[in-house]
């Protein structure tokens, strides 16, 4: 019978589980190149242990799910989990302003950034530089503004089909234009 | 008299043994005071003579030596500590000996603890730092205070634009409104530069705000365009300088002197 102290001490240090501790503790996504400096894996035996990691996580029975973003790894709690657990980490993984950025350009998507920024300010700039840079938002060059929208990683994250299921929720509110 | 010779009761001068509230003055009170717990037979101390002698003495000095209480309460502490140890014999059974000898050394996992330059690392446990994902939920109600937050500060604006009378802007809509700003302006720089030939641009504002600023900064560049004044800076974001044009000011004297005025 196997004793799970013993089994610590013992110092497994197998790839999956070194990717698995570090996951774990970083508190950002981790860049797939550092997991191959901790592991000395390839970057195709990296993404072997990726998917076999995900393919275990994706059992019913667990509650995390593992998520690649722009070649950055991280745990995340399954969704259908997360109202449940969410009072246990209070802190969201964006700041309370660059999500009411993300907001008005989700419920306005596509929408000019000098609108954005009508409504929220100067300090919209920077969200929106930092909202592009994670994947949330793409910008393309309308005249002498931008034109912002969200991206499949947006839906992704949110796991909506489309924007449609966002504002058809029962308590959506109005957007900017209405 | 009678006092003082019942504060005395147990102390050394009276019956050659015990402790006194004299004694938890002295320097070498906590070593006494072991030695008549621990070496020397505690039930021969009156603890309740002690704290009666302790009272006395608080009430003569007014009950303001804390130091002198904080001893007391320990004094107290030690000696019937030491009296119970004393009757109830709970002293340590003596060890086993050879028992240790028997056993291999490391057995027990704690030897390397007896080492005293041993001293033990701490390990602090490493924690994640708790974020997750933001839900759909989040993101609508983030949405409405983001709506909310807009309407106030619209609404703020429109406020304080109807409330002040210095509203950004020219107000070239309203041209004679214009006009008074000007000539009360140019009749500042013109009371001003009776103390000096030129007048700095921070000593013409009323307020120090940056729609007062750039309000005087307009009515200034008005002025000069009609050649009334002229402003100088001698370095980026330096100190505007303003004074009249020779013209002007010649004008003014001719006004001075019998001229219409502005």
């Amino acid at each position: 019978m196997s004793n799970p102290e013993l089994d610590e001490m013992s110092g497994s240090s197998s790839p999956k589980s070194i990717i698995e501790a570090a996951l774990f503790l970083a508190s950002e996504p981790v860049p797939e190149s550092e997991l191959q400096d901790l592991t000395g894996l390839s970057g195709e035996e990296l993404k072997d242990v990726l998917e076999d990691m995900r393919r275990d996580l994706s059992h019913p029975d667990r509650g995390l799910k593992l998520s690649e973003n722009n070649g950055k790894w991280r745990f995340k709690v399954k969704r259908a989990l997360l109202d449940r657990v969410k009072y246990l980490a209070p802190h969201q993984d964006m700041s309370r302003g660059m999500l009411r950025t993300l907001s008005v350009i989700a419920y306005n998507s596509p929408v000019l950034q000098k609108e954005v920024v009508e409504i929220r300010g100067n300090g919209a700039y920077d969200h929106i530089d930092q909202l592009i840079d994670r994947n949330f938002v793409k910008s393309e060059k309308e005249g002498r503004t931008k034109l912002l929208s969200v991206t499949q990683y947006f839906l992704d994250y949110f796991e909506l089909d489309d924007l449609g299921e966002l504002r058809e929720k029962e308590d959506a509110p109005e957007n900017i234009s209405s | 008299m009678v006092e003082r010779e019942r504060d005395d009761l147990g102390s050394p001068e009276t019956d050659g043994f015990g402790v006194s509230v004299k004694d938890l003055s002295r320097p070498d009170w906590r070593e006494r005071l072991d030695d008549y717990a621990y070496n020397e037979d505690p039930w021969k101390v009156s603890v309740a003579d002690l704290a009666s002698g302790f009272m006395r003495e608080v009430d003569e000095i007014g009950g303001k030596n804390l130091e002198l209480s904080g001893r007391m309460v320990l004094t107290c502490a030690v000696l019937l500590r030491a009296k119970a140890e004393r009757l109830g014999g709970r002293e340590e059974p003596p060890e086993e000996e050879g028992f240790e000898e028997e056993i291999e050394p490391g057995f027990w996992g704690y030897e390397e603890f007896e080492n005293e330059s041993y001293i033990p690392e701490l390990e602090l446990p490493l924690k994640r730092m708790s974020e997750r994902a933001v839900t759909t939920d989040e993101l609508s109600q983030a949405f409405s205070s983001a709506v909310e937050v807009y309407e106030r500060r619209e609404e703020r604006w429109e406020t304080e634009e109807e409330d002040s009378p210095y509203g950004w802007g020219m107000d070239l809509d309203n041209e004679d409104n214009f006009r008074v700003k000007l000539q009360r302006l140019y009749r500042k720089v013109k009371n001003k530069l009776s103390r000096g030939k030129e007048v700095l641009f921070s000593t013409l504002l009323d307020r120090d705000t940056k729609e007062e600023k750039f309000n005087t900064f307009m009515e200034l560049l008005h002025l000069q365009s009609e050649g009334k004044v002229q402003c100088k800076q001698d370095r980026p974001f330096g100190e505007i300088k303003v004074e009249l044009r020779e013209d002007e000011d010649t004008r003014n004297q001719d006004s001075e002197t019998g001229g219409e005025d502005e």
